[in-house]
């Protein structure tokens, strides 16, 4: 069985942006925890600060960004290391696989260089070694004629080749952890699939673990083994992945999973969820999801509701109703 | 059954690829739209849906001529939309409009959204005098869900969600009767999507709308069409009735596109078989003479590759594939 | 496709968008920017010399004294006399009024002119865009200063004709800088959603475009003057201009490079008034520019 201790151990994690208009508290203290070889979903809509926390966990936050808490990788903390240590620590142990393959990869540098990079940083490869393992891992991410590819500028490429030119930047490594931030949004969806089917193999293949990071709730059911809601800078529930699909307890995530259409089921009216997301500046009192909750009660407006475990085992829910609620939301909610 | 409120004949638009600053040469040409023709009724969804390279934005841009088609004809309402002059066309332009796809990008930044929505008022010259226009601006901002006082505001102050609808607020100004969505919800989050979805569906009872809904987005494209149409490199592969579509697509893209959808079902997820399509679609890369989906179909045989299908009923009345062997398949 | 990203580029768009929202922002952005609330000063102080120019000056600036000449600073002449005797501090002044009121109107017609031309340009695009830029490319092959030291040099001498050469050679920055601008506004989907609703060629230059390209302009208008200053110092210098005994910075300059042993003074004053004023509006442009653009930043 996998190692007890978490790979990945993020634990009172805060994110806040100074700006102009006032703090913009992105993430509001969150604990969440990745086992080797595991594959975990964060999903949230934008404004839920998911990304804030991806960018917090790899490091790539500006330094006028505001963060507290603690971010352990294998142990070793992360949050109070000199910026060039953090940056190997990431760079070798770290994969991160960014969600614009467009704007991710260095227009004016071959794919090839830029899959040698890492292997020549971290690894300290000669030019000769970096440029063998990089084609063997554009072979591996499925790029057809890996020697020709490794010449070739990004532009050249579709999206869904830029991507699995990412994806193999950041196996380079071979990194315990990868960290993909909405891997598949801007892809079509038949080359999605290839790209998720890619991902899953590569990651099982080489023994990665994996936290994916979209608003895309068909991704995850597929991918990830575990899953935590995340809305306004704080979670709100988590669980195996069976669990929170078929047994949600939180209204948010039951609203959330009512509110997308399915091609499988047959039509009925969508539920979408009233209001609009949140803003990050001001924030609500108590539960954070209480302005659109159709169930809201006095207490969900002045008590931040704790994670308490649920019935299954690694399900937590964060409602303080999660007792009295079985099913979908209570209001129909379907004004536009 | 009278007579439709659009039809497209043999619509074709083809890009010049250029060498050259000042003295350009014509080397060749992407074939983004190669021979489209459709109908559309009065009040009814014509879903438009293939990914991206497969001429569907294009094509929705040359039907309200915000780019000139190569060939074809376009008949709106009874008129020839491409003889019109400059004049006519801007006339034509009150009963046709078009939704975008960024919500960041299709608002300018520097109006607010009173201007916004009144623009269209004033260009049209629909109300007179700057009470009228006002009024007119506050009854469209509560249709589409928003409110009056957000007229004083500039668009970044708003959500994704929100400046979709300022967006729609503006191409319902003119009460036209055919609106193009181009990826109305694709660029907004699950609940901001179906908010305007459901928005979207509302406005049509209402206002007796025509839409033409082009999308990459499968569910969304279900949700809100009557009959849906799949485009790939250029044609139209498959049209048929929204149910009969999902149910029982013939053509192996359509049946492809629907297998590759992700569920929010895990247990689905796990045990499902994918038709798994190998390589990707290069736009323009169609070879003449053989069917365009050849090269990546798993059902490629040898007559796909001697001459190009054309669309023929298939299955059930009003569904068309373009398939010499279009076998329903029954997907999970 | 692309546009996905605006899903999860809105959490962090957010903050910047609403720290620059607004004119209040503007301001106090502005003025939190201390050197552009120095280059402002600065700029102010001279701007309202240069109008007021004849109500300040203590003396006609043009009065000779040859019996006081190159006095040092004194209560009657603050700084000292020049070397026919005249006030220095007066001509200073003066000089202000034709130098920075010179370089700001020949600003203005460089905007004007370069702005159309760019816009249309722009726009248009085809043959009229390329016929256009090969013009201004010519005319941005010569080093500005000696094209219009030529073509004033043509004209014949007096201010007049050192504005209007001055003018013809400058505004092709302009033009293809709002070109630039313009080309890049054009592929934005707002301009394509104004064309779909029917908006005129005439009221999409002006009510889409313009306002869109603004805010570079206006930065690149306030640098531009710093610039127009020190070429109407260099030209004056150079002889053409204004003629004795009219006051003007470049002109002095010109006048006290005779006595720089003697009497440097003469050079200073004149010199320091152009670096000071050049600098004001350099600082301004840069915090404009902050406050404006700030992806320029």
């Amino acid at each position: 069985m996998s190692d007890p201790l978490p790979l990945l151990d993020v634990s009172g994690l805060e994110v806040t942006f100074p700006t102009d208009a006032g703090d913009v508290h992105a993430v509001s203290g969150i604990t969440l925890a990745v086992r080797r070889g595991e594959r975990v979903g964060l999903a949230g809509e934008s404004g839920s600060g998911k990304t804030a926390t991806a960018m917090a966990i790899s490091g790539l936050l500006p330094r006028s960004v505001r963060t507290s808490g603690s971010i352990r990788l294998g142990g070793r903390e992360l949050t109070g290391l000199a910026r060039r240590d953090r940056r190997k620590l990431c760079g070798s142990h770290i994969g991160m696989i960014f969600q614009n393959p467009q704007s991710s990869l260095n227009p004016a540098l071959t794919i090839g260089r830029q899959i040698a990079e890492p292997l020549r940083l971290h690894l300290g490869l000669s030019r000769a070694a970096a440029r063998a393992r990089a084609l063997e891992l554009l072979d591996e991410v499925g790029m057809a004629s890996p020697a020709r590819s490794f010449e070739e500028y990004p532009h050249r490429f579709s999206g869904g080749m830029r991507q699995r030119a990412m994806i193999a930047i950041a196996l380079s490594c071979r990194p315990e952890l990868i960290i993909a931030d909405e891997p598949t949004t801007a892809l079509d969806v038949t080359i999605q699939a290839q790209i998720l089917e890619l991902l899953a193999r590569l990651c099982a293949e080489h023994g990665s673990a994996l936290l994916v990071i979209t608003h895309d709730l068909g991704v995850l059911a597929g991918l990830a083994d575990r899953i935590l809601v995340m809305y306004s800078g704080r979670i709100l529930e988590e669980g195996p992945v069976d669990c929170i699909y078929d047994r949600a307890r939180n209204p948010y995530t039951q609203a959330l999973l009512a509110a997308i259409s399915r091609i499988d089921r047959p039509l009925e009216t969508l539920r979408p969820i009233p209001g609009d997301p949140p803003s990050g500046l001001q924030m609500a009192g108590g539960c954070v999801f209480h302005p659109r909750c159709p169930n809201a009660v006095g207490i969900c407006r002045t008590e931040v509701p704790v994670l308490l475990p649920r019935a299954d085992p690694g399900h937590r829910c964060a409602c303080h109703l999660a007792d009295q609620l079985d099913g979908p939301p209570l209001d129909a909610g379907g004004k536009s | 059954m009278s007579a439709p409120l659009l039809e497209v004949r043999d619509m074709r638009k083809a890009f010049p690829i250029v060498r050259g600053h000042s003295l350009r040469r014509s080397i060749g040409a992407i074939i983004a739209v190669d021979g489209v023709s459709l109908t559309l009724g009065s009040g009814e969804t014509l879903g438009l849906v293939g990914e991206s390279g497969c001429g569907k934005s294009t094509l929705a841009r040359c039907i309200l001529r915000l780019i000139e088609p190569t060939a074809g004809e376009i008949e709106f309402d009874g008129r020839d939309v491409r003889a019109c002059d400059k004049r006519e066309l801007r006339r034509l332009r009150r009963d046709m409009q078009i939704i975008f796809q960024d919500p960041y990008a299709s608002l300018n930044p520097r109006m607010r959204v009173e201007q916004l929505v009144a623009e269209p008022l004033l260009v049209h010259e629909i109300t007179a005098g700057r009470r009228e226009t006002r009024a007119r601006v506050a009854e469209l901002l509560q249709l589409v869900g928003l409110a009056a006082e957000h007229a004083d505001r500039y668009p970044h102050s708003f959500s994704g969600g929100q400046r979709q609808r300022i967006g729609i607020a503006r191409a319902i100004a003119t009460d036209p009767r055919l609106l193009i969505l181009d990826e109305p919800v694709s660029a907004l989050d699950v609940s901001s999507r179906a908010q305007i979805l459901a928005l979207l569906a509302s406005l049509q009872a209402r206002l007796g709308l025509s839409y033409l809904f082009v999308s990459h987005d499968l569910s969304a494209v279900r949700y809100i069409s009557q009959r849906v149409a799949v485009m790939y490199l250029g044609k139209i592969v498959e049209i048929a009735p929204r149910d009969e579509l999902f149910n029982h697509p013939r053509h192996p893209y359509t049946q492809a596109l629907l297998s590759a959808v992700p569920l929010p079902d895990p247990g689905r997820e796990r045990h499902r078989r994918r038709i798994r399509l190998m390589g990707e679609a290069t736009a323009g890369a169609a070879i003449a003479g053989s069917c365009r989906f050849r090269a990546r179909c798993p059902l490629a045989r040898q007559a796909c590759a001697e001459s190009e299908p054309s669309l023929e009923p298939a299955g059930s009345p009003g569904h068309a594939a373009a398939c010499y062997f279009p076998e329903p398949l029954r997907l999970t | 496709m692309a546009a996905k990203s605006a899903l999860t580029a809105e959490a962090e768009r957010l903050p910047l968008a609403r720290a620059l929202a607004g004119r209040r922002a503007l301001g106090r952005l502005l003025i939190a920017d201390r050197t552009a609330l120095a280059g402002l000063l600065i700029v102010a102080i001279v701007l309202a010399v240069a109008v007021a120019a004849p109500l300040l000056a203590p003396h006609d600036p043009n009065a000779q004294d040859v019996l006081n000449q190159f006095k040092p600073p004194s209560a009657q002449h603050l700084l000292g006399t020049d070397q026919f005797g005249r006030d220095e501090l007066s001509r200073i002044i003066i000089g202000a009024r034709i130098s920075v009121l010179t370089s700001l109107a020949v600003g203005a017609a460089i905007l004007v002119i370069g702005v159309v031309v760019g816009t249309v340009s722009g726009l248009a695009g085809g043959l009229l865009d390329g016929a256009i830029m090969r013009v201004v490319d010519v005319l941005l092959a010569f080093p500005s200063v000696l094209l219009a030291l030529a073509v004033a040099g043509t004209l014949g001498p007096g201010l007049g004709h050192l504005a209007v050469a001055m003018t013809l050679v400058w505004w092709v920055d302009y033009a293809r800088l709002v070109r630039g601008l313009v080309l890049g506004v054009k592929e934005q989907q707002y301009i394509e959603s104004a064309r779909a609703l029917g908006v005129s060629g005439r009221r999409l230059a002006l009510r889409h475009v313009l306002p869109n390209v603004a805010p570079p302009i206006i930065v690149l208008a306030t640098l531009q003057t710093a610039r127009l200053l020190l070429a109407l110092a260099a030209l004056s210098f150079l002889g053409l201009g204004v003629a004795p005994p009219t006051a003007e910075w470049g002109a002095m300059l010109n006048d006290g490079k005779n006595f720089l042993d003697t009497a440097p003074q003469l050079m200073l004053y004149p010199g320091l008034a152009i670096t000071i004023t050049a600098l004001g509006f350099n600082l301004l442009g840069e915090g404009l520019r902050d406050v404006l653009d700030p992806s320029l930043r």
